[in-house]
């Protein structure tokens, strides 16, 4: 049995612990508000913590000195170098860092991991990503969703790209982008296209994700997942989801990897390269030109 | 209607030896009439067999000498459709000849010979039609769509065109010391299966094979031109391509005029890839909302005991692509209007395909010219 500590964000400490049942071998131990607390008060009563706030990277390192494993937003506002320390850091504290809300285990994501996994579709050519959100839900930027869409690329090729070429507008009129696209390369002729939207009316958004490989193809698309509903003149488009699932799957994983003494599917490691892409993406947009990533520091050509 | 303007084409297939759907698209209108196949004398026997067989199926004279075709079977139209390095040489010298033209893709493998055609149309004064899908039902309603300002102000689009279809064996299938197949001997045994796309001497990737379909769209839903683009390409299905070093897989970003951007992915990414002629889609972002749009719709979907396999389960219906670009180039005619794919805007699709080549080689943006 795994002992959990759900640090942070009362309401969705309670809308987790709703779904825990339908985990096997794990435990909510300890909820509490802040690092100190936890720390503090019930050092003993965990093995990894799952955070659901916004934390301080040095909350993070401490809780890793502590010995405690880390399941930690990988929207958290850390840099590059922040990542790679917290990293460094668990590694030498002999625990696993995994961060959360990557969507590798959305089910979607999970049979198309598989069916390559399996060389059902041979070696990938392209990966072909597009992620629309509407302008009614605050908090959700184009960062946020940069470092999720930009690990499941990487979780294709199982390497970082060679190149990044990304361009961005601001659509609305913003002081920050509310449109970018992103174009990899990686080695061996491999490619990527991302676009992220954040103009839509209120209502749902859009995703869409396929992967063209040598032997066959994969596609993930909301469009295919619809139900329509009459109710006069045209009918509306009802998405199916499974997003909530991929929140209770990113514990279960955490928590297995604890018990069987394995890193976790997506590590600190993910984390790390899906920055670095990032912040490539970042500076390509300014200088409008390709920037190098694999192989040692990024590098505008 | 214009007064010089007869009620019912006459028509010379200027060559066919690529696909015949052009010359068949042109028949399907009532307004256009196949009078006459033709070619140059010097071709070699294959090309020449392929014309003759359709001039039999059409019970219409084969004649091997282009120029005497034009003038004594009274045409006012050419349909060309030979190998792409010849597409624009034959245009050309219909157009000079006062003859309005039909052309299968690619425009050319030259970005001179393209300018060269677009010289030779503007100057006669006929009418070009670059052979196009964009009246396809998808199109027209999307279309549609944008010109009712539903999604806004388009800001953004994306096209995916995939073609499930093999071209040859894989990659990494030919043995050490095993001959290369030529690209013209390939292309002309593809012919069967209708997946010689690439017909010609000079190899061709997917780019400039099918490039004109997925640009054309954009062209045609936003009306506006590429100005610089970053590309990908690869070969990373077939041997053949990896041989000729020429991709069957390409990502292109592409940044417009009016401040649009875009992307664009294409490939021959195998039979396997799709249960259909592949995924072929069009988003398209705008300031109020936004299109996802498949190509392929409307269709049926048909299953049954004993189905080949290499039949497609999912049939498109509704097609009235054949007709509508032959209507839109008859009414160009009659009233001297532009056609929905002319020579000028050939030329720039042509420019955006040879930059996208570029980029893909250089690994740089490159602007287009």
């Amino acid at each position: 049995m795994v002992r959990l500590a759900l640090l942070g964000d009362a309401d969705r400490a309670d809308q987790l612990t709703t779904r825990m049942p339908r985990l096997e071998n794990v435990e909510v131990t300890v909820r509490a508000a802040t690092v100190d607390q936890l720390l503090a008060e019930t050092v003993t009563a965990f093995d990894g913590v799952m955070v659901l706030s916004t934390v301080e990277i040095g909350d993070c390192e401490q809780l890793a000195s502590a010995g405690k494993h880390l399941l930690v937003p990988v929207s958290s506002p850390f840099s590059t170098e922040s990542i790679r320390g917290l990293s460094e850091q668990c590694e030498q504290s002999g625990v696993y860092l995994m961060p959360a809300g990557t969507n590798r285990l959305l089910p979607s994501m999970q049979a198309i991991g598989q069916s390559l996994a399996g060389g059902e579709l041979g070696e990938p050519g392209l990966v072909r990503l597009h992620r629309w959100s509407t302008t009614d839900l605050p908090g959700l930027s184009l960062t946020d969703d940069l470092l999720r869409d930009l690990d499941l690329v990487v979780d294709v090729f199982r390497a970082l790209p060679t190149e990044v070429y990304a361009v961005a507008r601001s659509v609305l009129g913003s002081a920050d982008p509310d449109y970018l696209q992103v174009h990899l390369g990686f080695d061996g002729g491999g490619m990527a296209l991302i676009d992220w939207s954040s103009t839509l009316p209120p209502g749902d958004g859009y995703f869409s994700f396929s992967v063209i490989g040598a032997a066959g193809a994969a596609y993930a698309d909301d469009h295919l997942n619809k139900q329509l509903v009459f109710r006069g003149q045209h009918p509306v488009a009802i998405g199916t989801g499974s997003d909530e699932i991929a929140s209770v799957a990113d514990v279960q994983e955490f928590c297995q990897a604890i018990e069987q003494q394995r890193a976790a599917r997506v590590s600190g490691a993910d984390w790390l390269a899906a920055a670095r892409i990032a912040t490539a993406v970042r500076q390509s947009v300014e200088s409008r030109a390709t920037v190098a990533v694999a192989g040692g520091d990024d590098d505008e050509r | 209607m214009n007064v010089k303007s007869p009620r019912k084409f006459r028509c010379a297939v200027v060559s066919v030896v690529k696909h015949d759907y052009v010359a068949r698209g042109v028949a399907s209108h009532p307004r256009f009439e196949l009078v006459v196949v033709t070619d140059d004398a010097d071709q070699p026997d294959w090309v020449h067999e392929r014309n003759q067989a359709f001039a039999d199926e059409f019970d219409i004279p084969y004649v091997r000498n282009v120029a005497e075709a034009l003038q004594d079977h009274d045409v006012q139209v050419a349909v060309v459709s030979s190998e792409a390095e010849r597409h624009c040489d034959l245009s050309i010298r219909a157009a000079e000849a006062g003859i309005h033209v039909v052309q299968d893709k690619p425009m050319s493998t030259s970005i001179s010979e393209c300018d060269r055609l677009v010289a030779a149309v503007e100057q006669s004064g006929i009418k070009f039609l670059m052979w196009n899908r964009n009246g396809l039902p998808a199109l027209q309603h999307a279309r549609q769509a944008i010109e009712a300002g539903q999604i806004g102000q388009p800001y953004a689009i994306h096209v995916d065109f995939y073609f499930a279809k093999d071209s040859g064996p894989p990659k990494g299938s030919r043995a050490d010391g095993e001959p290369v197949t030529s690209w013209l001997d390939h292309q002309i045994a593809a012919h069967v299966t209708g997946a010689d796309g690439g017909v010609g001497q000079e190899p061709m990737g997917e780019l400039k094979i099918e490039g004109i379909y997925p640009l054309g769209y954009i062209q045609y839903l936003l009306g506006a031109r590429v100005k610089r683009v970053f590309a990908r390409t690869t070969a990373h299905f077939h041997q053949v391509n990896a041989d000729h070093d020429v991709e069957d897989l390409a990502t292109v970003t592409l940044e417009m005029e009016q401040d649009i951007l875009g992307t664009l992915c294409i490939g021959r990414i195998g039979a396997a890839s799709h249960p259909d002629i592949g995924e072929i889609k069009i988003h398209v972002l705008g300031t109020k909302g936004a299109l996802v749009v498949s190509e392929a719709r409307p269709e049926v979907a048909i299953y049954y005991r004993g189905q080949p396999s290499e039949e497609f389960r999912h049939r498109r219906v509704g097609m009235d692509n054949d007709y509508l670009l032959m209507e839109n180039f008859a009414q160009a005619i009659d009233h001297d209007g532009s056609t929905v794919l002319d020579a000028r805007v050939g030329r720039e699709i042509s420019g955006t395909v040879q930059a996208a080549i570029e980029s893909g080689q250089n690994g740089k943006p490159v602007d287009v010219v």
